[in-house]
Formats: structure tokens, sequence, C-alpha cells
């Protein structure tokens, strides 16, 4: 069973799962925002500021795997590098302002993707 | 009856309802479906509250824990089986807990390398060696209360008491296509871990430990009603808090530092460190609870002598059976693995294991000749047997439910 889940986790992304990954990343880009925005204590700030990157780092990874699909690729290439783009502003920690165009375009694209 | 005496039911429900695995799956069902899976965890508590009554009645009345119930009923080869995966699941989520409370650390303090989750693993091993079965059931049982912030970040958000209402009660959203599939993962996701296997293993066996006789019968009651209720209001509010905080923003919260972002919204700065203390004591909790029902279930199938009761020098398999399963955890975790994807995985793997655990328990605590007057009267009778069809959808569906959606991803 775990095996199956596993395995269909490797390979170049369907719709469903480049969706999926799209998604993830819009996802990450909006929690680290709202991390920047709100008041924390600072380690909190540092260690989950550096947990979604290397959450987006994995999404990049399977963004970079391709696509079944060649209708999608596009799309697939411009998700790529927008996560390329948002990853070290979100570790980095220190422009806020700069993850809100990345947002938006990712959202366009997830719109698209949607099922 | 003293009220600390119902702290096994809090540090029990906790391990069970807010571990690593549940903070973060329950927050992620919020932010996706909205306040539509707030039945699941209603139906679970339920579920758990009448298996875990009849569970402790049975090691109050007749002195048996549930391993040795399952062996009873199900016979030695099924039990060695039973035993097995159990075991599985009750090291990879203790695994999955000493990581998560090595990352929890790191959140609180800013400090922490591959060495932490073995700095955790030692000093949990320290603790439960050198604290009487009372005393641990005590210390994570009032620690865990701290995660009463998370009440009071609910109360904070001022919920839609009218939808609130509403979805407590079993409905289906407006969803189409491959969302239903997800919905369906999350449903048996919530419900599955609600009624993990290793709370029934823990709790009749710390009923033993704390010497229920049929005159504490209402103190296991108590224990049941008081503690689950809790531990499933708790699990509430953070779907609510997922929700609410997240749902809008389009937040898909996978990381333990997302569920006390849920509390920082409302709360800000201090309200972040206090849901960071209370994640700590339950994640440690629910390690302790998985470990030790590791070692109850290791001692109970072989037939050893067991219990934290007794003195280490009595008990030495059961004492070396959760030390090694804390080292292990603190092993594999150095490594680097996610936590909580063990965690998920094994929740999906004890959906398999809980028609084995929950059909020997329903059986014995209907049984005249064991319970005598004590046996089940008709309304849990009935609420057993129809958790256990439940139980038994839930275990078909799980399979499938966690490939096509790949783990819940899609």
């Amino acid at each position: 069973m775990v095996l199956f889940a596993l395995a269909a986790c490797s390979g170049p992304l369907d719709r469903d799962q480049l969706h999926g990954e799209v998604e993830d990343v819009h996802a990450l880009a909006a929690e680290a925002r709202l991390l920047f925005e709100k008041d924390v204590p600072q380690p909190f700030f540092a260690v989950h500021r550096q947990m979604l990157a290397d959450k987006i780092d994995e999404a990049i990874e399977k963004l970079a795997r391709g696509v079944k699909d060649d209708d999608l690729e596009p799309d697939r290439q411009n998700a790529y590098a927008l996560a390329r783009a948002l990853e070290p502003i979100v570790r980095a920690g220190d422009d806020p302002d700069a993850i809100v165009p990345i947002e938006h375009l990712l959202a366009g694209i997830d719109t698209r993707l949607s099922p | 009856m003293k009220w600390l005496e119902i702290l096994l039911g809090v540090m029990t429900s906790l391990g069970g309802f807010v571990d690593i695995g549940e903070l973060v799956f329950t927050a992620q069902a919020g932010a996706t479906f909205g306040y539509s899976l707030l039945w699941a965890i209603a139906i679970g508590t339920v579920g758990i509250i009448v298996y875990s009554e009849m569970c402790g009645r049975i090691a109050a009345v007749a002195r048996q824990p549930v391993f040795v119930v399952i062996r009873q009923r199900m016979g030695k080869r099924v039990g060695f089986v039973v035993w097995l995966a159990s075991t599985i699941v009750n090291v990879a989520t203790c695994a999955g807990e000493v990581g998560g409370v090595a990352i929890v650390l790191k959140l609180l303090l800013g400090l922490g390398g591959w060495w932490l989750p073995l700095a955790v693993a030692g000093v949990l091993i320290f603790l439960i060696a050198v604290l009487p079965f009372k005393w641990i059931e005590r210390t994570f049982g009032l620690a865990g209360l701290t995660m009463i912030v998370f009440f009071v970040a609910f109360a904070a958000i001022h919920p839609e008491w009218h939808k609130l209402g509403r979805d407590m009660l079993p409905n289906l959203p407006s969803l189409s296509g491959h969302e239903w599939m997800l919905y369906a993962y999350m449903v048996v996701g919530i419900l599955s871990s609600v009624m993990m296997p290793y709370e029934v293993y823990f709790y009749s066996s710390g009923g033993i430990e704390d010497g229920w006789k049929p005159s504490d019968l209402k103190v296991n009651r108590a224990n049941t009603i008081v503690g689950f209720t809790l531990g499933s209001m708790l699990a509430m509010a953070i779907l609510v808090l997922g929700a609410d905080v997240f749902g809008p923003r389009a937040i898909d919260p996978d990381t333990v530092g997302s569920s006390a972002l849920l509390v920082g919204v409302p709360l800000g700065s201090t309200g972040v460190v206090l849901a960071l203390i209370g994640m700590l004591a339950a994640i440690a909790g629910a390690a302790v609870e998985t470990a030790l029902a590791g070692a109850y279930n290791f001692a109970q199938y072989f037939g050893f002598k067991w219990g934290r009761s007794r003195p280490l020098r009595e008990t030495k398999r059961f004492d070396a059976a959760w030390m090694v399963i804390f080292l292990f955890a603190g092993i594999v975790m150095a490594t680097g693995i996610d936590p909580i994807l063990i965690v998920e995985l094994s929740v999906m793997l004890a959906v398999l294991c809980l028609p084995f655990t929950y059909l020997p328990i329903l059986l014995s605590a209907d049984d005249t000749m064991l319970m005598g007057k004590h046996k089940n009267g008709p309304i849990t009778k009935v609420l057993g047997w129809v958790f256990f069809v439940i139980i038994c959808i839930c275990s078909l569906a799980a399979p499938y439910l966690l490939v096509a959606t790949d783990m819940g991803k899609y």
C-alpha cells in the first residue's frame, strides 16, 4: 500500500499532480507572507521560515520532473520559475512585499489547472 | 472521586487527538473543507468513548488489558499478526512524536541539529524510568492542558456558531469530482486517528497500573467522557482555526509551525509561545503513550511481567522494550525523515488493525462469564456494533483512498 503510494509520487507529473504542486507552492507563498506580516518570536520566525523554504525546495524538485502531457509544459515551466524565485525570498525573510506578485502569478496557473 | 484521577483519560486522549499528525492533519482538514469535517471528529469521539469505556471496564472487572483479550479471542496466530502490525504502528508513531518534540523545541528555542531527536528520546527515557505511573499520567496530563490556548484562539476569532452547530452533524458539502476522494480520505484519516488503537492499549493497561477495581467503574466512565471530550473539543478548535485563519488565505498547513501560527494570528507572539509549549507537552505525552503501548503489547502478548508501577528489576523485558522503542525512534528521526509523513502513514496502517483490536474488546465486554453484571448494556452494545461496522468500512476504504489521493495530496 505504502509502496503503491510512493511509486505514484515519482516520475513526470500528470495534470492533477501538477495542479497539486502549483497549489502547494501557492499555499507556501501565502503562509510565508502571513508569517512575515505577523508579530512572532524571533526563533520561531527563523526556523519556520527555513522549513517553508525547504518545502518550496521539495516542490521545485517535483516540478523539475517534467509533465506527461506536452500541453502542460508551459504551465510547469512558469510554476518552476516562480517557485525558484520564491525560495530565496522566503529563506532570507526580509521582503514580504516581494511575495505578493509571485502569489498572484501562481494563483493564475492554479486557476487554469483547476479540474 | 478526586479530579486528578481523570488525568489518565486526559493524557490518553491528548495523545490521540492532538499528537503531531493530528495537529497538522486537522488544521489541513479545516483549511481545505471549512467546518464540514467537524462531524467526523464528533462521531469518532463517541466511538473512542464507547470503546475505551469498555476496555477500562474489562480492566477494572476482569483485570485483563487489551492485548490479553486479543490473544484470548483471536487465538495465538491471528493475535501474533495483530501484535506485529500494532507494534509497527506504535513504533512508527512514537518515532514521529519524538521527531515532533524535536521540531517544536527547535521552533521554541531556535536551536538544535540532527542530535536533537536523540536527546529528546534520552530525556523521555529518563522521565519514564524515574517517575511512577501515577506521576507519568499527572505530568503529561496536566502539562497537556496548556493546549487550552487553542480554545482561547478559537474564541478570539469569533467562529460562525450556526455553521459550527450544523456541521457537527453528518453532512455532505457540495464538492466536485476528485474533491470527493480527498474528502473521503480526510474522513477516514480523522476517524482512524481519533480511534488509534494505541489509545485503548495504553488506557486499559493504565487502568490496571492504577489498580482499578469494579468499584472504580465511575472513575473509568469519568475518564473516558471528560478526557476524550476535552481532546475532541481541542481537535475541533484546531479544525475551526484552520478553516477561518488559513482557509480564506489559501494556506495548506503541512508543518508543525503552521499549527502554532494558527494561534499567532489572533493572539500574537505570546500566543505562539503558549501554543508551542502546549504542543510540546501534548506531543511528548503521545510519544510516551505510544512507547509504553508498544511495551505493554509486547509483554502482554508474550506473557512477561509488566507495569511501570512495579520496580524496574521485576519487569526487565517490559522496561527494555519501551527503552528500545524510544532509542529506535530517536535514531530514525536523527536521519532527518519527516515525522508528519511517518505518522500519517502509520495512521493509515493503523486503520487495518482497528477491527482486530476493537472486535475482541466488544466480545469480551459483552461476555457474561467474564463480566458478570458489568457486561455491556443494550445501548453500549448497539453503539459498539455500529462503530465496529464504521471501522470495517474505513479499513476497506483506506488503502484505495491512500493511493487514489496520493496520500491526501490531490
